[in-house]
């Protein structure tokens, strides 16, 4: 019995010291983060089914939630963001945001065009839109983990979804500066690696008629080999599934994007970002320094083998 | 004088040859009470009573077996011993004859339906049974609902129980053993068990614990229960009670122990293994296939029960990103407008659905319906419309409640441990329901009885005994090699006596 | 009849030893990787050497006292380090009120302790059940999303070799059990060095082609597994294997606190408890190098009312 008070009075001591009521809260959709040259920061957010924003200047990227709850007045919880939206030339907010577990690792993202306004970009249309264009294979799909995963690797360069103009595309990015916004061959080869895409459809022209080629998927293997000179020798070995279309011109339009990425990608910057590295030490090739590796890249041979 | 003070003293005082002074000693125990019918005759040249309680015997019985049998006696006898022993050998027709000493006896008997006839100038009473008091018949028991199985269960009458037991069990294996408790009440006990399977060291220590209950009366099963199990802290029973004796004999083919008890249709069988509460007859008398779906629903429906609201609080509350967003908005606006908070609006429901439940069991049949009305609509219903709980409250309520009621044997356990569930969620989240579970299996893991350890055959594991604890095999293969509980047994450490 | 001997299965003892291990898996910080893997295998093969006298004793034998009293105080050192860690997880994982959750963990851990012995032997049969259940449920959000190539990312730094020697601690306790039960122990120690050499290699390779490049998230690599595999797009488990990783480490502290008290089956909890739980408090105070006034207050009371603890002696 007295085991029972006992255990009963500390139960009751921590239970009746902790109630809460419930928590009235908003769960964000879209967090915009904007920073500024002189590294000004500005947060806006959009909560759910809400078409109004929120927004403050908090000192850093990391003090958003209070700012904006102050802002709003009301609390929010991340848990559930759909969009992470970008401005400015610095990614460290992001990094921030995903080491401190503001943001989940899944959390996809975007980076605008500074002279774009959020406002109106960020509606509730475009990160569906995004969505369409990762389960379209018109880009790869990428989250907050990815991009801080490859800043954080030996070349340091990442890619990330880009929106200008009301378009998509991929941006290649070292974590302070904006490097290139790839091509939509390159954007669609970037896709076609990663092979989490619904539909993968383009076109071919091939004697004057153009034919839809649609892909069921695409199995990407990398076989890597240094030559006498230890030039690299980069070939990647494509296993491609066709739903409709001639093999031919799939293979002729795989390669065609493939090269487009690799080039834009590796041989202009120097920029690992399909696991080139990983690849490399698989086939028994030691990886250099950083600056080493980056000058492999960008001179070795990128051969495409089509299956 | 306490009750066995008084009864040891009965005991002690044996019948003498006087009649009358027999008579008066009986008065004066008795009291005067007038349920307590003496007949006075002469039979052979030598005076004689006849004792009886009035609505214990009965009369066609007495008049049949006794009373015409004796009338037809001519003879003198020298004194009341061999009148007595003639009466024994020649003339009463009851099966169920014995020779009482002492006072003690003699009150016992006559309470229990027996005649019994003093002769003067016998030092012995005759006691001739011709029970013929009112009990209920044999009726389905309502507590453990079968569809396939037999609609015969047990009443308060224990020879009856004893007559179900054995037409199932025809075996002279199954060996029943007398015994009374209750200080006052005097109830009979019987000890039931397979002598082939029940270990003796524990038929002794049942019967040790039971002839030495500190209660004066027993009232229900319950009573001995509570003695019989090692410790009053766990939360989940050791000894079980079944009201069928289809049960109670595949029970007792597994090696355990019953105790019936005169006066109340639950039997106790014990051990009880935890794994028990979740299977019915009816598992056995369906498809395996089926049979194992219906074990899984059911400890599903045991988590449901025990775990839904405070899972369901502490996601709402603490860990809202565990729910898609469609969910998570249906919620959010469900609780905009509630006044009061999450755990006290579940606090109260659940709290409504206890008295509800209570207020049916208690309630007349006749108004019963009124508590359905009143409980479902004008609670349930406009409590909701009045926006005083959230509709997701009600419903994660109600399923849990409703799940309980697939385990109505672990009910107390789970109107017990869902509010503080609740209260753990509230204060710490998921984290505090994890503790607060695994401080529930602990209590369950150090539940023993005789050395039995409630959560065999899983803990301690025995996985060739798995068989039909979590899904139930074939027949076929249950047949092989069938389940005897002592294989689940301790082992005793004979050093450390 | 008071029995005095501890008694437990070979799968009890198992259960109890790898829930040690899992408990210290879940709080650890070391990002996964390829060679981590390979480290923990490594570690694991070099303990499975260590144990070779338990695997070759047949019969009882007697611990020296003094061993006994230091692998006890061992016990107590690995308890307190286990419920630091607990309390880092809860932290690292934005765990609602992780103040009172240890306040509540300290009251499940010394209820545990009062309990028999095989109290905690048989709950960690349980939990390991459900523990085995929901790693095998772990793969199936995952396989979809698992990169083979980032099994060849490189780690940040050399990982794994020192820690696991810290984190596998209670290799040190098993000759205590071997001592009483050389064949239960035998296999005990056998199914916890293939636990530890076959399937936590295993999670933490599958982590490594989860997390690809990505190494640092919360600092709890467990919690990044976990936010990339989610069991679906309704359903993300975070909060649930938080629930198990907090039900390990309540029983693994429960375990080695129960070492550290020599708590015979049924024996009666001695007054030498208080003192003993207040150290096993401040221990993990220093531990965690955040001490809490308040955590200080609530766990001397929690101690003062232990000594009122005295589980009853078996019956006949």
């Amino acid at each position: 019995m007295k085991r029972f008070l006992a255990v009963s009075a500390i139960l009751c001591t921590i239970f009746l010291s902790g109630c809460t009521d419930i928590r009235h809260r908003k769960y964000a959709d879209v967090l915009a983060i904007r920073t500024a040259d002189s590294d000004t920061v500005s947060a806006m957010l959009r909560c759910d089914n809400d078409k109004d924003w929120i927004s403050a200047s908090p000192d850093t990227a990391l003090l958003f939630q209070p700012a904006l709850e102050t802002a709003g007045g009301i609390q929010f919880s991340t848990g559930h963001l759909s969009l992470l939206i970008l401005q400015g030339d610095s990614l460290s907010p992001v990094q921030q945001l995903l080491r401190d577990g503001w943001v989940a690792p899944n959390c996809p993202l975007l980076l605008c065009d500074p002279s774009e306004d959020i406002r109106s970009v960020g509606d509730e249309k475009l990160s569906d839109q995004q969505k369409a264009a990762v389960e379209n294979g018109l880009l790869p799909e990428i989250g907050v983990g990815e991009l801080v995963g490859n800043l954080e690797s030996r070349t340091g360069m990442a890619l990330l979804h880009y929106h200008s103009n009301n378009h998509f595309s991929l941006a290649l990015h070292n974590g302070t500066t904006l490097l290139a916004v790839l091509s939509n061959d390159a954007c669609r080869g970037a896709a076609l690696l990663t092979d989490r895409w619904g539909d993968f459809g383009f076109s071919e022209i091939s004697g004057g008629l153009t034919e839809t080629i649609l892909l069921d998927s695409c199995r990407i293997r990398f076989r890597i080999q240094q030559d006498s000179e230890n030039r690299l020798i980069i070939r990647t070995i494509v296993r491609l599934s066709l739903r409709t279309g001639d093999p031919a011109l799939a293979a002729q339009g795989a390669t065609r994007m493939l090269q487009a990425f690799f080039r834009e990608t590796a041989t202009d910057f120097g920029a690992d970002v399909c696991y080139l590295e990983e690849a490399a030490r698989r086939c028994g090739i030691t990886v250099p320094s950083a600056q080493q590796w980056r000058e492999m890249l960008r001179n070795a041979a990128f051969e495409i083998l089509i299956e | 004088m306490n009750p066995s003070e008084y009864l040891r003293k009965l005991e002690t005082t044996m019948l003498s040859d006087s009649l009358s002074h027999n008579l008066r000693l009986l008065d004066t125990i008795w009291n005067g009470s007038a349920d307590l019918i003496v007949t006075k005759f002469c039979l052979g040249g030598i005076s004689c009573a006849m004792l009886s309680c009035e609505g214990m015997v009965s009369s066609a019985m007495l008049s049949q077996m006794v009373l015409q049998p004796i009338h037809s006696i001519r003879q003198s006898f020298p004194d009341g011993d061999a009148l007595l022993s003639h009466l024994s050998t020649h003339l009463i027709l009851s099966a169920d004859r014995k020779l009482l000493r002492n006072f003690a006896e003699i009150s016992q008997s006559v309470s229990a339906g027996f005649v019994i006839f003093l002769a003067d100038g016998a030092s012995e009473a005759l006691a001739a049974a011709v029970q013929g008091f009112l009990s209920r018949t044999i009726t389905q028991p309502d507590g453990e609902q079968n569809i396939y199985g037999a609609k015969e269960g047990f009443t308060e009458n224990l020879p009856t129980n004893l007559s179900l037991l054995r037409r199932r069990m025809k075996s002279p294996l199954l060996t029943m053993q007398m015994c009374t408790a209750g200080s006052v009440s005097r109830t009979s006990l019987c000890i039931c068990y397979l002598q082939d399977r029940a270990s003796k060291e524990l038929v002794a220590a049942i019967r040790r614990r039971l002839e030495h209950l500190p209660l004066e009366t027993i009232l229900s099963s319950d009573y001995v229960r509570q003695f019989l199990e090692e410790d009053d802290c766990h939360l989940f029973h050791s000894v079980g009670t079944t009201e069928r004796p289809d049960v109670l004999c595949s029970k007792l083919l597994e090696g355990r122990i019953a105790v019936l008890i005169d006066g109340t249709p639950f039997a106790l069988v014990l051990p009880q293994l935890f794994w028990e509460m979740f299977q019915t007859l009816d598992d056995y008398n369906v498809p395996t296939a089926y049979a194992t779906l219906i074990r899984l629903l059911k400890y599903a429906a045991f988590l449901a029960a025990l775990l839904l609201p405070a899972v369901y609080l502490a996601i709402a509350v603490w860990h809202p990103e565990l729910l898609n967003q469609t969910l998570l908005r249906i919620l959010s606006d469900a609780e905009q407008n509630a006044p009061f908070s999450l755990a006290a609006e579940l606090l109260g429901v659940l709290f409504m659905f206890e008295v509800v439940r209570e207020a049916g069991i208690r309630l007349p049949k006749a108004v019963g319906g009124a508590v359905s009305i009143v409980g479902g609509l004008i609670i349930g219903d406009a409590a909701v419309n009045s926006g005083l709980v959230s509709t997701p409250v009600l419903t994660v309520a109600a399923l849990s409640v409703t799940a309980g009621f697939v385990l109505p044997d672990l009910h107390s356990v789970m109107s017990l441990l869902r509010p503080i569930l609740i209260l753990a969620a509230s204060a710490c989240g998921l984290s505090g329901i994890a503790v607060l579970s695994v401080m529930v299996l602990l209590n369950l893991c150090a539940a023993e009885i005789y050395r039995f350890p409630v959560t065999a055959p899983f803990a301690p594991l025995k996985f060739s005994r798995l068989r039909d604890v979590f899904v139930r095999i074939g027949f076929r293969s249950l047949a092989q090699g069938n389940f005897h509980v002592s294989e689940v047994r301790q082992t005793h450490d004979t050093n450390h006596t | 009849m008071t029995r005095t001997t501890p008694e437990f299965s070979a799968s009890e003892l198992s259960a109890v030893l790898i829930l040690c291990r899992l408990a210290r898996f879940f709080c650890c910080e070391t990002p996964y990787s390829t060679q981590y893997a390979a480290h923990m295998l490594l570690t694991g093969i070099l303990q499975a050497i260590l144990l070779i006298p338990v695997f070759l004793r047949k019969t009882p034998y007697a611990v020296p006292k003094l061993t006994m009293r230091i692998l006890e105080g061992f016990s107590l050192v690995l308890a307190a380090d286990t419920a630091a860690d607990c309390y880092r997880l809860l932290t690292a994982a934005d765990a609602p009120s992780p103040v009172l959750t240890m306040l509540l963990l300290f009251a499940a851990v010394f209820y545990a302790v009062s309990l028999p012995r095989p109290a905690i032997f048989r709950a960690s049969v349980f939990l390991l059940a459900a523990a085995i259940l929901a790693f095998a449920l772990l793969p199936l959000g995952g396989l979809s999303s698992a990169r083979i190539l980032s099994l060849w990312t490189s780690p940040p730094a050399p990982q794994g070799l020192l820690s696991e020697w810290t984190e596998s601690a209670e290799l040190a306790l098993i000759p205590m059990f071997a001592a009483a039960q050389p064949a239960a122990s035998k296999k005990a120690a056998a199914s916890w060095i293939g636990a530890r050499c076959i399937a936590l290699p295993a999670i933490v390779l599958f982590g490594t082609m989860q997390c690809g490049r990505l190494r640092t998230f919360h600092g709890n690599p467990f919690l990044l597994l976990l936010a990339r595999v989610p069991l679906s797009d309704a359903l993300r488990t975070d909060g649930l294997w938080l629930m198990l990783a907090v039900a390990c480490a309540l029983l693994a502290c429960g375990f080695f606190l129960q070492s550290f008290c020599g708590c015979r089956l049924r024996a009666p909890i001695r007054r030498r408890t208080i003192g003993v739980s207040l150290l096993f408090a401040l221990t993990i105070l220093f531990i965690i190098y955040n001490v809490n006034g308040g955590i200080l207050a609530c766990a001397a009371i929690a101690l003062t009312i232990l000594q009122w603890y005295r589980p009853k002696e078996a019956s006949a």
